[in-house]
């Protein structure tokens, strides 16, 4: 594929997100990055800002299967992978797989932390594997395969808080704000009106080879050795363990527990790729590195006690670390 | 090719960080080299010195220089990104010269040179990346005439607190002048301490002027004591000021240290060492203004002979300070020439008041004087046996041992020193004593 057409989709779809969602155009382009880049996206936010919404009207953008799962107490591991069921047909009866709402290509695990971590865990070989085990037998999943799940900051009672472990296997975490007065005023004209109008297939209905391409497209897109460098030097540098004349920064050590897994590289380098397609480029720049950085390590670092009794952020880690790691 | 234009930049910029190193460089240096040729040139340090702290200098400064150089010079990725910054690249350029190109997709590295050649034509390497004189420079330049400058004010400040034996000529040359016959050898006298401030002359030369001049004085000191002439005394003091600047010449080519201008420091480390080594500042043949004046044939007067018990004792006592007793001396032998004009009426006094012929010289402490020596003087002390035997020469002792002394003898008329009962023990007292014991 080449780098314009790329371009030329990833706009449209993202255009036709933004017809139902106002604002949020970073979150959306976001998602669309952590997309094409082959990972998933844990997005927080309060209720009744749209992510849901969001959620459904990119996937039909996409023309992709969908599934929501609302995760609850009692939801049960194979309500999400699906189960063995008894079937009969021409008198003989046989147990049959019927798959789950995971077997979509587009899955909203919506306020995942709601379920119990066994059935969290059941989502887990789903994400990072891509394929379903049930009584012994493995199905894979379709390709393209995206699980977006939500989680509410606020409620945190009968919640159980994903593990680090499962926190790491999403690509990005993102962070949706409310919106501001102009834009709630939008949302307020687009939603009361006579009807709602959804977001349309942008993507033909071969989609989904056309994403496969994208997504290797996304992977060969030019990356220098200095800038590599520089990604690696900023995750390290989040490790409250790394010397002082190794690019530590006195935040880290203070506030961290834990500094980021090699998957955040990872998820830098592919969200870096991505953002620079998205701009037109096919090599990464200083700028989307930095531009992806948040979201690929916010959900990375392990605050320690001291953070959380200040009120200290991952964000604002990660601004310290910006700042005092040199680019050159 | 994009490639090509920043390997380009890389070595204009290179270029750039070879004149900064240079010009970085060069103040000290300069500096260096002038302080260098200065202390060379006034005979301050010799050839193997200069030879032995310039060359690790000049070393050290050349391997300072090639780090700084190195340090500063920008490699391929650094001129990638001041190419990207000034057209606002985005990291092509960069991207271009540090990148594998095996490894990338071809089409896509075919773009993105694309791409950089659309950008790279808005550059004009010599227009958009000028030489500019660095920060790094003018530091330099600041530090090299910090030091210049210290130099200077150190060798002010050595001048004022060490006077310059040609400060002593000059007024000896005004004292000279008015005398008519003597009005030639002012005026040399006079030249000769204007040239020893130039401090183009090299040591060797400041010392043969000083040689014809004294050569001058000497012949006419020689005319005048023929003549028994009364300004001898500014003569002998010309001849002995210019005898320590010819010996302060020698003792600062010598050490090579001691002091800041060649002159000044001459006279104050040979002064020195003289009287560390003799217990008095003059050589054999040198004469102070006081002996020249007991040599023509008058006692010292009374200001005099303190101001020598002064200087003895301060002989005796501060012997390794050199520095301060050649200026002790300088200062003694100028107090002289004040009194010399200031007080008159003493000399006239002193002319009026016929006196013996002077002692050529006192013999110096452990000096056996030879029998029958022109001026010596000598005083026989005859000792009781008991005293003499029992002596150790520390005070008190009969008192420890409960001796009572006899009376002494010591001021008993001495026996003649021809006659065979004559005391073996001699004792030679100054000049100054003799009276008392009388």
């Amino acid at each position: 594929m080449e780098p314009e057409k790329y371009r030329e989709q990833f706009s449209s779809l993202e255009a036709e997100v933004r017809k139902v969602i106002v604002d949020h155009a970073d979150v959306i382009r976001k998602i669309l990055i952590a997309f094409f880049s082959g990972g998933h996206v844990l997005l927080e936010g309060v209720p009744g800002l749209g992510k849901t919404l969001l959620i459904k009207s990119l996937s039909r953008a996409l023309g992709l299967s969908f599934k929501r799962v609302q995760f609850t107490p009692d939801l049960m591991p194979s309500d999400i992978t699906g189960t063995q069921v008894l079937t009969e047909s021409d008198g003989r009866r046989e147990f049959q797989f019927k798959q789950g709402p995971i077997f979509a290509q587009v899955v909203l695990a919506d306020e995942i932390n709601r379920a119990t971590p066994k059935t969290q865990s059941a989502v887990l070989e789903a994400m990072e594997e891509r394929q379903v085990t049930v009584f012994g037998e493995t199905y894979p999943l379709e390709p393209p395969f995206m699980v977006l799940a939500t989680q509410n900051p606020i409620e945190l009672e009968g919640t159980y808080p994903l593990p680090e472990a499962q926190l790491d296997r999403f690509f990005f975490k993102l962070l949706v704000s409310s919106p501001a007065p102009e834009e709630l005023m939008e949302i307020l004209h687009r939603t009361t009106g006579e009807a709602l109008q959804g977001a349309s297939q942008v993507l033909p209905n071969n989609g989904a080879e056309i994403i496969v391409e994208m997504q290797r497209l996304l992977r060969q897109v030019l990356m220098a050795p200095p800038l590599e460098d520089y990604v690696v030097r900023l995750v390290h540098a989040t490790h409250p363990a790394a010397k002082k004349g190794d690019g530590a920064v006195p935040e880290v050590g203070e506030y961290l527990r834990f500094g980021s897994s090699p998957r955040g590289a990872q998820a830098i380098i592919l969200g870096a790729k991505g953002n620079a397609l998205a701009e037109g480029r096919v090599h990464v720049s200083y700028e989307d590195i930095e531009a992806v950085i948040y979201p690929a390590l916010r959900h990375r670092l392990i605050l320690n006690f001291q953070a959380e009794a200040e009120n200290v952020g991952a964000d604002q880690i990660l601004a310290a670390v910006i700042k005092k790691v040199p680019r050159d | 090719m994009p490639e090509t234009l920043v390997v380009r930049l890389a070595s204009h910029l290179k270029r750039h960080a070879l004149w900064d190193a240079l010009l970085w460089f060069f103040p000290p240096l300069l500096v260096f080299s002038s302080i260098a040729v200065f202390l060379y040139h006034s005979a301050w340090v010799g050839r193997e010195t200069l030879i032995v702290v310039a060359a690790p200098f000049v070393g050290l400064a050349l391997l300072t220089g090639f780090l700084r150089f190195r340090a500063v010079a920008p490699l391929r990725r650094a001129a990638a990104h001041l190419i990207d910054e000034r057209v606002g690249g985005k990291d092509r350029f960069i991207t271009l010269a540090t990148i594998q190109p095996s490894l990338c997709p071809p089409f896509l590295l075919a773009r993105l040179r694309r791409e950089a050649s659309g950008l790279m034509r808005h550059l004009d390497l010599a227009g958009d990346f000028p030489y500019r004189i660095k920060r790094s420079f003018f530091q330099s330049l600041i530090g090299s005439l910090s030091v210049v400058l210290l130099f200077l004010l150190f060798q002010q400040i050595g001048s004022i607190f060490v006077p310059a034996p040609d400060n002593e000529l000059a007024p000896l040359a005004q004292k000279l002048s008015p005398i008519p016959r003597f009005s030639e050898l002012a005026r040399s006298l006079e030249m000769l301490a204007a040239r020893m401030r130039d401090q183009g002359l090299s040591a060797a030369e400041k010392r043969s002027l000083i040689r014809e001049a004294l050569k001058r004085v000497e012949s006419q000191l020689a005319a005048e004591r023929q003549l028994g002439g009364a300004a001898n005394d500014l003569l002998n003091q010309a001849a002995g000021a210019l005898r320590g600047m010819e010996q302060g010449l020698e003792e600062g080519q010598e050490q090579g240290a001691g002091g800041l201008n060649n002159d000044q420091t001459g006279k104050g480390k040979g002064s020195g060492k003289d009287s560390g080594q003799k217990g008095s500042g003059k050589e054999p043949g040198e004469l102070s203004a006081l002996e020249i004046k007991e040599q023509k044939g008058g006692q010292p007067e009374r200001g005099e002979r303190q101001e020598m018990g002064r200087k003895q004792a301060g002989k005796n006592h501060g012997g390794g300070e050199k520095d301060e007793s050649g200026k002790e001396k300088s200062d003694e032998v100028k107090g002289m020439g004040k009194e010399e004009a200031g007080g008159k009426g003493g000399k006239r006094m002193e002319e009026e008041i016929p006196r013996g012929k002077t002692a050529e010289r006192f013999l110096r402490p452990g000096e056996q004087g030879e029998k029958g020596i022109k001026g010596a003087r000598f005083v026989t002390v005859e000792l009781p046996e008991e005293e003499a035997g029992g002596s150790t020469g520390e005070g008190g002792l009969g008192k420890r041992r409960g001796f009572r002394p006899k009376v002494p003898i010591s001021n008993a008329p001495l026996r003649p020193p021809d006659s065979p009962d004559a005391a073996p023990e001699k004792q030679p007292l100054p000049l100054e004593y003799r009276g008392l014991i009388r």
